[in-house]
């Protein structure tokens, strides 16, 4: 199938759909995984990349042009911009790139092994949403807590997870996981609803 | 009952708004300060008159200003959230208060605010599926969680017991409408002439009106002093 | 005026398609176009308007001639300004949450001057009388005033040739009969109106030839005075619904004296949301066998009833009793299955077979009765296929199956033959007498008085 066309209507509409799919479906894990600390930090980026990973394919499966990844990320970057972030909106739009280069070659949108390798990149890349915002107002916080007369250490505890190069290896290693398993899921649905029912 | 958005600024304004805003949270030499750019923003909302917006926006951030004092003065600790998202959100508050209004604003201006910056058709379009895609999604949910419902599939046993069946009946179908939504919205666009050439118009004007230049210039003027005042990172 | 020499179309993906088809539709005429599902109704329209093959690909031969000119060298956004296209469901094309900017949104496309798309939308909206709805969102329209919309959407561009895809599908009897109000004013404007449909009998009075697709081919013309004289056995063969109005069948009333056993009974169920009142004292009762027809005005509350019997709502006061006990709203889906009008997220699974299995365990009696059950409702040769790719009858037919192996007593449909031809709507009015058959209580929403004659033996009217 030819890379390099033009974007057709329905090209725009079922991106901009499927990308909005992504990001809602984020937001909502990330939003019941803020209850907790550990669920937060740890657990709910891995989640959510194991979830959306069935979205993403379907994605680049269905529209099969070069920049549907690009544009899905510079959308979610948009996202954090409103809400603050903006910071997260050149950091994705790098990860956009490196997984367009990821799937730059001619055929790559039906080779499911090279949209898992681009899924695991992100997977891997998605901590960003945690930890960018964490440097950015750290030193905010820090002052903050030191006048609140928090515990030093209870508010290292806080960061634990970040600081300690054990728990960060744990966390990359879950989310990048995750989102392999993820992938390797959502590949199965792709040929045993999509791709049966005629629509990839 | 829906917002009336007959005071509402005009898009240009609003962009110019948030941008402001936002330079004014990130350069604050003393985050502290960003008070004054919240109540700022709340004068932004009371001009527009969106009074319900403007409750919701006054609750939000009475509780987080509570929260950070009880954390301050009181030693009160949090069980649930943690202090830091605290003291984030209500940094941040002025932010969600102008990027709501912006993204809130009726589609019809922002789709006649890009066309008068001559954004191509494309992108005219997807913005307006990004405003279709809340509601309709919205109604789609509700009918697959009815399903569901009539099903079985919601039980409290079901669901602990298979909770990775039950993602994949909720995204399966979900994803199944989204393909055929797309492909329904796409022959609605095409067969009313969305890939003709040229620039696309809009119904609504973009006029700028006074208090919008009112606005802009307040904004300046806040934005110096703020940053004069309060000092930089 | 448009002209079809010898045009065939196959879709790349298969499917129904156009064989050998010459036609020609003079200016201002109005013609309807019949046929069961899946014999190219709808492929006929697509190759009018141009959407097969620009949008839906697949080979075409033969020549297209639209005005003079030949389609194949118009372009798809040239032609949209001569041939305007109102679909099947109004609710899945909109782009705006608000009237004027979906009316005004075609416009829009072309670059057309504000000043001019004002006129123009403002224009199309009293034409169509929609002036008071201007401030109402648009998703909380009625079914025939979405409809109108997007009727006016298509007026803006003044095409001269409206091409209709089962306009009334999703329409009560009360907005059919707007809708053909509307569909007389264009003719009377002068365009050249093209409708392919399955409910005939409000067009019979506005069309000049009626057109039957069989099997891709344009096999039958009939005349207003043709149709109606058609005997019912041929017509019946040919799967087309009656081109008459029929009258309302005289059925009893579903109420159930005290001494009766009865599966379902409602007491005085009131329901209110807001401090109106939607339900008001409702009262209705049925035994293990029948079919009752819950009938009335669009808006009035059949949905929200229909809820209420199912659990999905709670009433505000009443009472709800299932086989003599008094059910509670959290236990009431246990016994009472509820198929609701939008097929598109009632399935779950990849196959057929594995959508009537799905939370039953799988012993060989269960098995047998699947096998049944789908060699009953004609679906036994799709039983591996993926359920989102039925046809819109195909789909009612599997909802009734899966509501028959949940094994549970009270059956409620909601609008289960809209949209459906007279042969897809004979196989869903046997698949409820089998299910009432094998003693179901059976419950359905409709307005279809052709279903209602031929399946259903008590009403509720409300």
């Amino acid at each position: 199938m030819e890379n390099r066309s033009k974007w057709s209507v329905k090209d725009v509409v079922t991106t901009v759909l499927l990308s909005l799919m992504l990001i809602v479906v984020q937001f909502v894990i990330n939003m019941f995984g803020m209850v907790n600390n550990f669920v937060s930090m740890v657990l709910s980026v891995g989640i959510t990349c194991l979830i959306c990973a069935p979205i993403y394919f379907l994605l680049v499966r269905r529209v099969r042009k070069r920049f549907v990844s690009l544009v899905y990320m510079t959308l979610l970057g948009l996202v954090f911009l409103v809400m603050g972030n903006w910071y997260l909106l050149p950091y994705f739009m790098v990860v956009g790139v490196i997984c367009e280069i990821i799937l730059w070659k001619n055929g790559s949108y039906d080779n499911a092994k090279r949209i898992t390798v681009a899924w695991t990149v992100y997977s891997a890349l998605y901590i960003g949403v945690n930890v960018i915002p964490l440097w950015v107002f750290w030193d905010t916080f820090e002052n903050f807590a030191a006048s609140s007369g928090m515990n030093p250490e209870y508010v290292q505890s806080y960061i634990s997870y970040y600081s300690n190069t054990g728990w960060l290896i744990f966390i990359f290693i879950f989310t990048t996981a995750c989102g392999l398993i993820g992938s390797l899921i959502a590949s199965k649905m792709m040929s045993r609803h999509f791709e049966k029912a005629g629509m990839l | 009952m829906h917002t009336v958005h007959t005071h509402d600024f005009a898009i240009l304004v609003k962009l110019w708004v948030v941008f402001c805003t936002m330079s004014c949270v990130f350069l604050a030499g003393d985050a502290h300060f960003t008070w004054t750019i919240t109540i700022m923003s709340f004068f932004y909302i009371v001009v527009q008159c969106k009074w319900k917006d403007l409750l919701g926006f006054v609750l939000f951030y009475s509780l987080t200003s509570l929260l950070l004092i009880l954390i301050r003065r009181y030693g009160f600790r949090m069980l649930i959230f943690s202090e830091f998202h605290v003291l984030v959100f209500w940094l941040m508050t002025s932010i969600f208060i102008v990027s709501w209004d912006l993204i809130t604003s009726p589609p019809g201006s922002v789709s006649a605010f890009l066309s008068r910056i001559r954004a191509p058709a494309g992108v005219i379009l997807g913005v307006l599926v990004i405003f279709r895609f809340f509601p309709t999604m919205k109604a789609e949910f509700r009918g697959l969680l009815e399903s569901m419902h009539n099903r079985g599939l919601m039980s409290v046993r079901q669901i602990l017991l298979h909770p990775v069946a039950i993602i994949e009946y909720i995204l399966m179908p979900m994803l199944m409408r989204c393909l055929q939504m797309a492909d329904q919205l796409s022959v609605s666009a095409i067969s009313r002439g969305i890939e003709a050439p040229g620039v696309r118009s809009s119904y609504y004007a973009t006029g700028m009106r006074l208090r919008d230049y009112a606005c802009i210039a307040t904004y300046i003027a806040f934005v110096s002093a703020f940053l004069i005042i309060g000092g930089f990172r | 005026m448009i002209e079809l020499r010898d045009v065939s179309f196959v879709y790349n993906g298969g499917g129904e398609c156009i064989r050998n088809i010459d036609l020609r539709i003079e200016d201002h005429e109005c013609v309807v176009i019949m046929g069961c599902s899946g014999n190219g109704k709808t492929t006929l329209t697509r190759l009018i308007n141009g959407l097969a093959p620009s949008y839906y690909p697949g080979k075409l031969t033969g020549e297209t001639i639209i005005n003079g000119k030949p389609a194949n060298k118009m372009l798809q956004w040239e032609r949209a300004q001569h041939i305007g296209s109102v679909f099947q469901d109004p609710k899945s094309q909109f782009f705006s949450s608000e009237l004027r900017g979906e009316i005004a949104f075609a416009c829009e496309n072309y670059g057309m001057n504000t000043g001019i798309v004002r006129v123009r939308t403002d224009a199309a909206i009293h034409d169509m009388k929609l002036t008071h709805l201007i401030e109402t969102p648009i998703d909380r329209l009625s079914n025939g005033e979405k409809q109108k919309t997007a009727i006016a959407s298509v007026n803006v561009l003044k095409p001269e040739v409206y091409v209709f895809d089962e306009p009334s599908a999703n329409l009560d009897n009360e907005a059919t009969e707007h809708l053909a109000q509307i569909i007389k004013q264009l003719k009377a404007q002068g365009h050249t109106l093209i409708i392919a449909e399955h409910r005939l009998h409000y067009l019979t009075d506005i069309a000049d030839r009626f057109l039957y697709l069989e099997n891709g081919r344009l096999t039958k013309s009939f005349t207003k005075e043709d149709l109606l004289a058609l005997p019912e056995a041929i017509r019946l063969k040919m799967g087309i619904r009656s081109p008459q109005k029929i009258d309302w069948p005289e059925l009893p009333r579903a109420e159930v004296a005290n001494d009766k056993i009865f599966s379902l009974k409602l007491e005085n169920i009131t329901y209110s949301l807001k401090k109106k009142d939607i339900l008001n004292s409702v009262s209705v009762a049925a035994c293990p066998g029948h079919i009752v027809a819950i009938t009335g005005k669009n808006g009035i509350g059949k949905t929200t009833l229909a809820k209420i019997m199912c659990g999905l709502l709670k009433e505000s006061s009443g009472k709800v009793f299932i086989m003599g006990n008094q059910v509670g709203v959290k236990h009431r889906w246990k016994y009472a299955w509820y198929s609701a009008n939008d097929t598109n997220t009632q399935f779950f699974t990849e196959s057929i077979v594995k959508e009537l299995l799905l939370l039953s365990v799988s012993t060989g009696a269960i098995k047998k009765h699947a096998r049944n059950v789908l060699k009953e409702f004609s679906l036994y040769e799709y039983k591996d296929r993926h359920p989102f790719t039925l046809s819109g009858g195909e789909k009612q037919r599997l909802s009734i199956a899966c509501g028959l192996l949940s094994n549970r007593d009270i059956m409620i449909l909601d609008e289960p033959t809209s949209g459906l031809d007279g042969r897809n709507m004979q196989i869903v009015s046997n698949a409820l007498k089998y299910a009432a058959a094998q003693g179901k209580t059976i419950f359905v929403i409709t307005h279809d008085v052709e279903l209602i004659a031929k399946a259903c033996d008590y009403y509720l009217n409300l």
